[in-house]
């Protein structure tokens, strides 16, 4: 027997995972742990029983340890280089032995070896090797390896390859004495596997996307940071309300992919219900955007009956109002005690709910989605009708008004709502002039009617 | 003999007018208890407003009382103004907002059928709930019978009634319009109707018009009415003939 007898050891090390501080669009660097809990924590401790230590440089046994990558880097990250580092401490004992080292690494099928810090075949560590542990404690740091990209490949690292990446190392130290130590006993300590990513985080907007159940051009648009990255986003809601609806619609979001900015098509079905979902995300794999969009679709009729009713108005107070007129009827046995849109707009009470229109215009759709999510209060102090009134019908509401009588005034045009009761006319004064012109012009778009005291003027004026 | 024809006609004037004045004695009764009857049902209806199914149930209480009244207390043999009266004495409490709604309206008419009397009147109900009734009785055995109504065609709307002039003398031909009472603006439904006596023939049911203005016309009548779909004014003018009604613009 040589006096110098070689022994091999490959090996196999469990490391901890530092948790990475994750920036937007900054370099991350984190450490990889192994899959699977087949060693112990802390420093790894090689003897015969667990993993053999082979003589004379005949390495017989290299056992792998798969790492659970693609759990630890987040979806969508940019691998920018994967690092054979840091053994940072290391024993051998008994302690009269020199010993080599080379760290390796697998894809599952093939295995690269690191030689003073860059790959190449495989071969038994030889004295001399950057990375050496000379005996009790005696150790200098090294096994450094960067890989940019995967060596099997040659292509830039995956997420995917994390997970058939597997490391260990070969160790060869020679016995100085004449007879072989069996078992002998190696341990480090800190040996890390890095990987530098830049992480993917995704934005998505707008905060507020309102859509009609016609419309077939609306759309979330996804951001990347970094904006080389490519993605194909899904999308995940929170809550999901339907206020004073009869039915609900089904969000669709249209699959679609890109690099760094995707739009995403949203459709809602069926026709004419509606929906508001809350904390909508975009999603690629397990990495959610870092902040929500609200989908609103509010019911059709709520946008068919402004459009009907004052699509030729200027201000969105004018469409609202109208809307809000209906809002006040909601529960009120005096209209039928109903409690949703469909059932308040019908073209029996609302001219404009007849309207054809399928799809939402913006201003239209932006007005109903305002009214229907409760963004816009009681604007019109409680009033549940309204008209248009001619100029002539103006003038007679506003000599009402100024006058402050308790007469409700004749020849107004106010509609039929508690013709038998008392009833008060509301002028808005926000609210813009009719724009058909003719008998209307210069008259208010909309006056408002609702009941009052018998005490209380006929008309008034808020703001 | 002259005397005594003379003397046999006095009697008969005499025991005719005595007939008449006991009727009239216990009718009068008769009419203040369906008034007082009709007047606590209108009450009621401004008690339970917020309940539609109330609402109908004392608005069909009305009717029939009306009907009741017509049947067991008015004499064809009255005049035409006895008969507007006392039904409107009935109908006292059934007074709607002039600028909605005609107050109870009571026309006669000798038509093919017989003597028939035609009651319009709106059933108050606040706050908006009117619920307009247009009912004819026809002489029959020396009573009104009833013939017919329109049922609930105004139903949400208010009412207002004008008699056209009719192809022929035997048949009433009554304009009813009325204006929508919840609906936000001023939007009317129209009806012409034809009574024979016998029973109500719709002759022009157009679909609602929005800011209508009805004017009658010595042969028929025309109404205006907004076209919003189109932002102007339409005339529509209708003539009645032998043909029946026609549209003349």
């Amino acid at each position: 027997m040589s006096t110098r007898q070689q022994w091999s050891l490959v090996c196999v090390l469990g490391i901890s995972l530092t948790v990475p501080a994750i920036g937007a669009a900054q370099t991350v660097v984190t450490q990889l742990t192994l899959s699977g809990t087949t060693l112990p924590p802390g420093p790894l401790n090689v003897t015969s029983a667990s993993n053999p230590i082979v003589a004379g440089g005949s390495v017989t046994t290299r056992q792998r340890y798969p790492l659970a990558g693609l759990g630890q880097i987040p979806d969508g990250s940019i691998i920018q280089e994967v690092r054979l580092v840091r053994i940072s401490s290391g024993t051998f004992s008994p302690g009269i032995i020199r010993a080599g080292m080379r760290p390796l690494i697998s894809n599952g099928t093939s295995t690269m070896q690191v030689v003073n810090g860059g790959p190449g075949p495989i071969a038994e560590p030889v004295f001399g090797d950057l990375l050496e542990v000379y005996g009790v404690d005696q150790y200098v740091v090294g096994g450094n390896a960067v890989f940019t990209q995967n060596p099997f490949t040659n292509q830039p690292w995956t997420r995917a390859d994390l997970d058939t990446l597997m490391s260990g190392f070969w160790v060869r130290w020679y016995n100085t004495t004449s007879d072989p130590q069996s078992p002998q006993r190696f341990s480090i300590n800190d040996f890390g596997i890095e990987v530098v990513y830049v992480p993917l985080t995704l934005t998505v907007s707008p905060p507020k996307l309102a859509l009609s159940t016609g419309d077939t051009g609306r759309f979330l648009t996804t951001t990347a940071d970094p904006s080389t990255a490519s993605i194909s986003p899904t999308f995940t809601a929170g809550i999901t309300t339907n206020p004073n609806s009869k039915c609900l619609a089904t969000l669709n979001y249209a699959a679609n992919s890109g690099v760094g900015t995707v739009n995403s098509v949203v459709t809602a079905t069926p026709a004419g219900c509606s929906r508001i979902a809350d904390n909508v995300r975009a999603n690629i794999g397990s990495n959610q955007s870092t902040n929500a969009a609200r989908v609103v679709v509010p019911p059709q009729v709520m946008i068919k009956t402004i459009v009907g009713e004052a699509g030729g108005q200027p201000g969105d107070l004018d469409q609202q109002s109208i809307l809000v007129v209906a809002r006040n009827r909601f529960g009120d046995s005096m209209f039928g005690n109903k409690s949703t849109w469909q059932d308040v707009l019908v073209p029996g009470d609302f001219y404009g709910a007849s309207d054809p229109t399928q799809n939402g215009p913006d201003r239209e759709l932006s007005n109903a989605t305002a009214v229907f999510t409760g963004e816009v209060g009681d604007i019109v102090a409680g009033s549940k009708c309204y008209w248009s009134p001619t100029f002539d019908q103006w003038q007679v509401v506003q000599q009402a008004i100024q006058l402050g009588t308790t007469i409700f005034p004749t020849n107004t045009g106010a509609p039929a709502c508690w013709s038998t009761n008392k009833r008060q006319i509301v002028y808005k004064a926000s609210i813009g002039l009719n724009q058909r012109g003719g008998n209307y012009q210069n008259a208010p778009a909309f006056v408002f009617v609702r009941q009052r005291q018998s005490n209380q003027p006929s008309a008034i004026q808020i703001p | 003999m002259t005397f005594q024809i003379r003397s046999v006609k006095t009697w008969i004037a005499l025991t005719g007018a005595i007939m008449l004045l006991i009727s009239q004695a216990t009718a009068q009764p008769m009419q203040k208890d369906a008034a007082q009857r009709i007047a606590e049902l209108s009450s009621r209806l401004k008690n339970d407003a917020a309940n539609e199914e109330q609402r109908d149930k004392v608005a069909g209480a009305i009717r029939q009382e009306v009907r009741n009244f017509v049947e067991s207390s008015l004499s064809p043999d009255q005049s035409s103004d006895v008969l507007r009266q006392r039904l409107k004495a009935v109908l006292q409490t059934q007074t709607p907002d002039f600028e909605f709604s005609d107050p109870p309206v009571v026309r006669v008419a000798e038509l093919r059928n017989g003597r028939s009397v035609v009651v319009s009147y709106s059933i108050v109900r606040p706050p908006h709930f009117d619920l307009p009734t247009i009912a004819a009785f026809r002489e029959s055995n020396g009573r009104f019978a009833y013939a017919g109504s329109i049922g609930n065609d105004f139903e949400g709307f208010s009412l207002f009634t004008h008699e056209v002039i009719a192809p022929t003398k035997d048949v009433l031909w009554l304009l009813a319009g009325g204006r929508a009472f919840t609906f936000n603006g001023s939007k009317f439904q129209f009806r012409l109707y034809s009574f024979n006596g016998n029973n109500f023939e719709t002759i022009w049911a157009p679909e609602p018009m929005f800011d209508a203005a009805l004017q009658l016309l010595p042969d028929g009548f025309s109404v205006s009415h907004d076209d919003r779909e189109h932002n102007t004014t339409v005339v529509e003018q209708y003539r009645t003939t032998l043909s029946g009604l026609i549209r003349v613009r």
